[in-house]
């Protein structure tokens, strides 16, 4: 350990195989230090906002969890709000932190955004104390960038917490490696199992459908990463789950477990999960549903998939949307450049897997015979009688996932076609641009949707 | 952002009203679609339910708190553990057998609503659905479950108050029974312990009038019993006094009355009969004389002895002195008098004849020729008379 006197600020440096982090942070706090200390390993770089020997805030470039989806995972505020505040946040620069902007626009409590970056710190210090090798720096002085007062941890209970997590984080982590693990029920449970589940563990369970993986469990759980892996280990250990085998194995030959998400970058780390994968058998749930009064027409109706018309009217903009990506997808794939380099794998698909992991609600929407079919979701939106709000989430959730879906074909088709991918895109969307006939805009104002739409797909 | 004011209303606004009027109902809804659990947690959290979802059976299995729900929304084709499966879980535990179900039942899959086995199921609703209609069956269903609790509370009410007044009779006939009993029992036991009592208390007055009589009798007995010891005691000890103190008195009286009366009287006889003696006259005075003084002499006696016994011998001797004084004066005269008197008589009679026959001697030494015979004669006769005066002497007493 090297300690230099810098200027005005005392530095302390040195190497975290020498120095663990816990006996770093007890002399922090020992010595009621204030200060930025930076972490860094070979993969990750960290910074601990330390104030009178209180942890204030962790700030990390590639963090596991973001507060913003914190908050919307454990549904205290819904993905549009968080986006126009993150929209605001961004314009006008005012330099107050998210969680400060939630709680004066008074969608969240300060205690629920307390709670939520409390479990972020945690989450984030229980990964840096698994790490075996990496420098760290301290800046004595410093002033903490993200000191907006609303977290204040007292490390010495944090060190004793973390020693406490550890051995059990370990053991745990061993089982539980592969973030692409798919789990689901176990389906021979013969009666009410005896032992009481604590509420995290009940929760996690209620979120395992034989679609999410492990990674999108700990997503959609907001619990943090320790937490829901300790809570898969219970449900484990009880038998209630289960895990199974991969469900897009049979999606492409080049598809691997571990799926390809480099190539998705404007994707977030997402695994490729559920049985959406499977067209007709692995449909999942509403696979099996055809559209009202079209099961007459001979036999099950999701036999014989039907998709949306190519041209309009369309009786959502959810509907138009997907029939725009199908055209799309059509389009490209005629093209020989692309057919040969993808071959006989289903872009859409797996697209579609990756977004539905972001989009847990825009799971009506699903994929056939390499296209997307949004009947099931118009089918609610009909019986309905509109997108009422209670469709809100479903809808703009699909919107979400259709945009990045699109926004990944398109990335597929640079990739593979240059700037003809362009053209091809605007020659597909012009239709829809220009006269987008739906039957159910609802309220909504579909040219001035469908121009942004097509704004932001571009 | 894509949507409009429409969607961006919060559904909060109208929830208070609504969450009264629903009174915050639990419902559990469990679907393997995120979207339809949002469709439903949206529509019935609108209605002013409190919403749970989940994605699996198992979820219903192990929530936590189970009793706290009030309906379960379930999906009929849920992955692993299927939902109509589940339903047959809930019915087969006593705790949740009760819990009203509404299936989610894919349209598809039911070719006829009429077939359809819902078993357990209380109700079904046909997917994809009408958010309103799940609104309405849910309230429906809490209608019928309200309808159900009302008539179900209005029959135990109804069975409570039979019930009631069945027990009611009951109970008063078996009081009643039950107090005879007890009546009769408390006589019983007030008469035997009055009985007890009374002979408790008879036995002890009697205990005591007996030792009250018996103390007095024996008080009396001993009274009489002591009198007459007293009395005979005392009488022996006055009899024994008298005799005592008689004896002595009558003793001293008689030597004091024959050393008072005697000497003279003999001296007198003696010389009267010596007159006598030696004279005829001498012989026939003091013959007279003894005649005349001896029962002078007795009576004397006898007066100053009763004098003597009245001064000092009360009542109960005196009525008993006479025989003992008799006694005592026989005693006495038997014993001292003819001693005394021979010894006087002896005495007298030698002064007397000093005195005498010294001049008789001279004249009958002069008449010795005449009559020494007639003086031999004379003593001898003299000397009869005195025992002929003691033997009356006796006889008197007598």
């Amino acid at each position: 350990m090297a300690t230099a006197t810098n200027h005005k600020a005392m530095e302390l440096e040195g190497s975290l195989g020498a120095f663990p982090l816990a006996d770093v942070m007890r002399i922090l706090a020992m010595g009621r230090m204030t200060g930025i200390l930076r972490l860094e390993s070979s993969e990750h770089a960290v910074e601990l906002s330390i104030k009178d020997g209180r942890l204030i805030g962790t700030a990390s470039p590639e963090r596991f969890l973001k507060l913003g989806q914190l908050l919307v995972y454990n549904g205290l505020i819904n993905r549009r709000d968080l986006d126009e505040v993150l929209l605001e946040q961004r314009e006008h620069d005012t330099g107050l932190p998210l969680g400060e902007l939630l709680i004066d626009r008074g969608l969240v409590t300060r205690e629920q955004v307390e709670h939520a970056l409390r479990l972020q710190v945690k989450e984030e210090m229980w990964e840096l104390f698994s790490w075996t090798d990496g420098s760290f720096r301290f800046e004595h002085g410093a002033t903490p960038a993200m000191a907006h007062g609303l977290l204040s941890l007292d490390i010495n209970r944090l060190l004793e917490e973390g020693e406490q997590h550890m051995s059990h984080w370990r053991e745990i982590a061993q089982n539980l490696q592969n973030p692409h693990q798919v789990f689901a029920v176990r389906p021979d449970l013969a009666g009410f199992p005896e032992e009481r589940l604590r509420p995290n563990v009940w929760k996690l369970l209620s979120l395992i459908n034989g679609r999410h993986s492990l990674q999108t469990l700990v997503y959609m759980a907001g619990l943090g990463r320790f937490e829901t892996l300790c809570g898969l280990d219970t449900l484990l250990r009880l038998n209630l789950i289960m895990p199974v085998e991969h469900p897009v194995g049979s999606m492409g030959s080049q598809r691997s477990d571990t799926g390809d998400v480099e190539t998705q970058p404007d994707v977030e780390e997402a695994p490729v999960t559920g049985a959406q994968g499977r067209p007709g058998a692995l449909l999942g749930l509403f696979g099996r549903r055809g559209g009202r009064g079209e099961g007459a027409e001979g036999g099950p109706a999701w036999q014989k998939p039907r998709l949306t018309p190519t041209h309009g009217p369309f009786f959502t903009s959810v509907g138009m949307a997907c029939a725009l990506i199908n055209q799309l997808a059509q389009r490209l794939l005629v093209e020989p450049a692309v057919k040969d380099r993808i071959g006989k794998s289903e872009p859409i698909a797996q697209l579609w897997l990756q977004l539905g992991m972001r989009f847990p609600r825009a799971d009506l929407i699903q994929v056939c015979d390499g296209l997307l079919d949004p009947r099931p979701f118009e089918h609610y939106v009909q019986m309905a009688g509109g997108i009422t709000r209670s469709l809100a989430g479903c809808h703009d959730d699909s919107l979400e996932a259709l945009a990045g879906v699109a926004g990944g074909l398109m990335e597929l088709a640079e990739e593979h076609l240059g700037e003809r991918a362009g053209e091809i895109l605007r020659q597909v969307a012009r239709p829809f641009i220009e006269n987008p006939e739906i039957q159910h805009p609802n309220d909504f104002m579909p040219r001035t949707w469908a121009r942004q739409w097509a704004e932001k797909v571009l | 952002m894509i949507g409009s004011q429409h969607l961006n209303e919060r559904p909060r606004q109208d929830e208070a009203p609504r969450e009264r009027q629903s009174g915050f109902r639990s419902i559990l809804v469990i679907d393997g679609s995120h979207a339809v659990q949002d469709l439903a947690r949206n529509a019935l959290g609108e209605a002013g339910y409190r919403v749970t979802t989940a994605s699996n059976g198992a979820a219903v299995l192990t929530y936590p708190s189970l009793d706290d729900i009030d309906l379960l929304v379930i999906d009929s084709e849920l992955a692993g553990l299927t939902g109509r499966e589940t339903c047959r879980l809930l019915k087969q535990n006593d705790g949740t057998h009760e819990m009203p179900v509404l299936l989610l039942v894919p349209e598809g899959a039911v070719p006829n609503r009429e077939n359809l086995e819902l078993g357990p199921v209380n109700h079904f609703l046909l997917k994809p659905f009408d958010p309103r209609q799940l609104v309405r069956k849910v309230e429906q269903i809490f209608q019928q479950k309200a309808l159900d609790q009302l008539t179900l509370e209005h029959m135990q009410r109804s069975a409570d108050r039979i019930m009631t007044q069945l027990a009611e009779k009951q109970i008063q006939a078996a009081v009643e029974r039950k107090t005879q009993l007890i009546i009769e029992r408390c006589i019983q036991n007030i008469t035997l312990s009055v009985d007890q009592y009374a002979r408790n208390e008879v036995d002890s007055r009697i205990t005591a009038l007996v030792s009250d009589k018996e103390q007095e009798l024996v008080k009396l007995t001993v009274r009489e019993v002591a009198n007459s010891m007293v009395e005979k005691l005392a009488v022996a000890k006055v009899e024994e006094a008298l005799q005592g103190v008689l004896a002595q008195q009558t003793e001293a009286a008689v030597r004091r009355v024959t050393d008072q009366t005697l000497p003279g009287v003999i001296r007198e006889r003696v010389r009267e009969m010596l007159g006598n003696l030696l004279p005829r006259e001498i012989e026939t005075r003091l013959e007279r004389a003894a005649e005349k003084m001896a029962p002078e002499l007795s009576q004397q006696l006898i007066g100053t002895v009763e004098a003597v016994v009245n001064k000092t011998v009360p009542r109960s001797a005196r009525e008993m002195l006479p025989p003992v004084v008799e006694g005592q004066v026989r005693a006495a005269m038997e014993t001292s008098i003819p001693k005394r008197v021979s010894d006087l008589v002896a005495v007298e009679l030698r002064t007397q004849m000093t005195q005498r026959i010294d001049p008789a001697i001279d004249a009958a030494t002069r008449r010795i020729s005449r009559g020494v015979l007639m003086i031999n004669a004379a003593v001898g006769f003299l000397v009869l008379c005195g025992l002929g005066a003691m033997a009356w002497l006796t006889f008197f007493a007598k």
